[in-house]
């Protein structure tokens, strides 16, 4: 009777939850999937008339400029994140660590770029930015991208360390761990959780960075939100459908994997199990 | 089993002005049970990371068996530490969390399950091994704590304030768990508190720490009989003193002559008196027999407790239970102070 771990029975709520995501997420998707695969729909029909690859086919086109846009994007926020996790890790442990004087500045000064808001700011930058002739480069739109996520990056951090008790450590040097097993058994798992999950959002505000990057860009730096945005005007659904997909791909990767990295009752390292 | 010597141990923090430790000298005898007590602040604790190696050493030595640990790593001096708040590793099961120190050791596996369950009985955690540190109780928690120190066998075991998270009657079944382990295990144990009562249930012997500094280190029982200053004596509850001049075995104060014995290594002169609460006795038949005005008195069901002048000071007295003893407030009603219950300390 006391080897069996108490789990709590579901609550009602959760299947009105999963309801409504099922409702407001997935179902209004589907047209969009239909559409992707699809050559001719027109309005009395409950299906698509014809079907073709003829979107796919689009897309995978080097001529087209959808594969590059999509690099594009990728290239640029896999730095952007790279960018943020380097200098948001660090600014993150300082808060959530340590006093220090003007600490409270500091985080003011971290959260004003999501109190002000960003195309404000970034008309200002883009004089700056002409000025330095950044604007126009993939450099630039990087430049620009940071703006939202390193606070976001610096505050998910602090909120990790502000958890951490670096006598956990000690704990385990003291339980007979030399300093290598340590950092790599418990410092480790302690804080990475965390980084990944700030890494992956990180990710996500570039991959979705649309303003921004028109404004810095210039129209020559072209991502794929911006390529999918001229698309949906011009009324090419299975073209348009098609790129949403594959826009919106790494949203679900990811938010299956912190889905499980979330999950866990302590912080945020549910998901590493045993060790 | 181990002897722990201290050798003018003493850390300052790095920007401190003042050390957090001041030339610390004691001797802890194996197998003995040591409290390190004093308020938050006072540097038990800092000693207490110091005998483990897991804070550096400023000046100074600390000795097991005669050699110095200074250079040995935490991890291998068999020495560990259990800390106030647990520090249960949270992505790990109960089981994972014991075997911990177990598996740092190279120990194979069915090894390690084995003394995990063993070790499990004992604080009657049997069963919980599957489960994770979040779904404990605090008392459970701790409990997992000490097991999980104990498993690896340690020659020395510190605990940092091991009852001041726990409810009052957790605070005595974790009391009777240490000291069923200090029984059954060859073991040295020093454990940090800042409550006096703690330490003196527990520990053979009390090193009293202010300011860094050690103020005593003997028996609990000398600190309430012979206290080496009036602070440490307020420490442990008696603020009974009161200022005099020694003349061979009389003192004379404000409150009247007494005859004192035991202070022989006291010399003449300027001395303060202290008497515990508890040895004051009331009435007039027995030696240095003295009138006090009663300030206050209040009824406590198993005593009555008294606040009587004292020249210019307050005492307090404790007395029987009997309410009806016509000891009333703001009359003067007759004491004795038995000679050799009285303490005398050289005044500074």
């Amino acid at each position: 009777m006391m080897d069996k771990t108490v789990r709590p029975k579901a609550h009602p709520l959760r299947t009105v939850i999963y309801l409504g995501i099922l409702l407001g997420v997935i179902i209004p998707m589907v047209p969009q999937l239909i559409w992707a695969v699809s050559h001719r729909w027109l309005f009395p029909a409950v299906a698509p008339t014809e079907w073709s690859l003829r979107a796919w086919e689009y897309i995978a086109n080097p001529n087209t400029k959808v594969l590059g846009a999509t690099f594009n994007s990728l290239w640029i926020a896999l730095a952007v994140t790279a960018i943020s996790i380097l200098v948001g890790v660090p600014a993150g442990k300082a808060l959530g660590m340590y006093k220090f004087r003007g600490k409270g500045l500091v985080e003011l000064i971290i959260l004003s770029p999501s109190i002000i808001p960003g195309l404000a700011v970034t008309m200002g930058m883009h004089v700056i930015f002409i000025r330095m002739g950044l604007s126009d480069t993939m450099f630039g739109v990087i430049l620009v991208h940071l703006l939202p996520t390193i606070p976001y990056m610096t505050i998910s951090m602090s909120g990790v360390f502000a958890n951490y008790d670096p006598a956990f450590e000690e704990q385990a040097r003291s339980l007979g761990a030399n300093a290598f097993k340590t950092f790599f058994l418990i410092t480790v798992p302690t804080v990475v959780p965390g980084i990944v999950t700030g890494a992956m959002f990180a990710f996500l505000i570039s991959w979705g960075q649309y303003i921004l990057t028109v404004i810095i860009g210039g129209g020559r730096v072209i991502t794929l939100p911006l390529l999918l945005f001229s698309f949906a005007g011009s009324g090419d659904f299975p073209v348009t459908s098609a790129m949403s997909i594959i826009f919106l791909l790494p949203s679900i990767i990811i938010l299956f994997i912190t889905s499980k990295f979330l999950s866990g009752k302590s912080s945020a390292m549910g998901g590493f199990g045993n060790l | 089993m181990i002897n722990i010597t201290l050798k003018n141990l003493t850390k300052v923090y790095e920007r401190a002005t003042v050390p957090a430790v001041d030339n610390l000298n004691l001797e802890i005898k194996a197998g003995e049970l040591v409290a390190f007590l004093g308020p938050s602040g006072c540097g038990k604790t800092t000693t207490l990371k110091m005998i483990a190696g897991l804070h550096p050493v400023t000046s100074g030595d600390v000795l097991f068996d005669g050699q110095s640990v200074k250079h040995i790593k935490p991890e291998k001096r068999e020495v560990v530490m259990v800390y106030q708040n647990y520090l249960l590793f949270p992505y790990m099961s109960i089981e994972d969390n014991i075997g911990f120190g177990l598996k740092m050791r190279r120990m194979d596996k069915a090894e390690i399950q084995q003394r995990v369950d063993e070790i499990l009985s004992l604080v009657k955690l049997e069963g919980f091994g599957k489960r994770r540190p979040h779904e404990l109780s605090g008392g459970q928690k701790q409990r997992v704590a000490l097991a999980r120190a104990l498993v690896v066998r340690p020659k020395v075991l510190l605990l940092d304030e091991p009852l001041s998270n726990l409810d009052a009657h957790l605070r005595d079944e974790m009391r009777d768990l240490i000291m069923k382990i200090y029984k059954e295990f060859d073991l040295t144990i020093i454990f940090v508190t800042h409550d006096q009562e703690e330490a003196v249930q527990l520990a053979d012997r009390i090193a009293l720490m202010f300011d860094g500094r050690l103020q005593q280190f003997s028996p609990s029982v000398d600190f309430y009989e012979r206290p080496s200053s009036t602070r440490i004596a307020s420490f442990f509850g008696n603020n009974n003193h009161l200022p005099g001049v020694k003349a061979g075995d009389r003192v004379s104060t404000a409150a009247g002559d007494f005859t004192v014995r035991n202070s022989a290594d006291v010399p003449d002169g300027n001395v303060i008196l202290v008497i515990r609460p508890e040895s004051v006795q009331k009435g007039s038949a027995g030696e240095n027999a003295f009138e006090a005005l009663i300030n206050r008195r209040v009824y406590m069901g198993t005593y009555t407790r008294y606040c009587v002048k004292m020249g210019d000071s307050e005492w307090e007295v404790i007395g029987g239970p009997y309410a009806e003893d016509g000891y009333e407030v703001g009359k003067s009603a007759p004491f004795f102070l038995p000679s050799d219950k009285i303490w005398l300390l050289p005044a500074d």
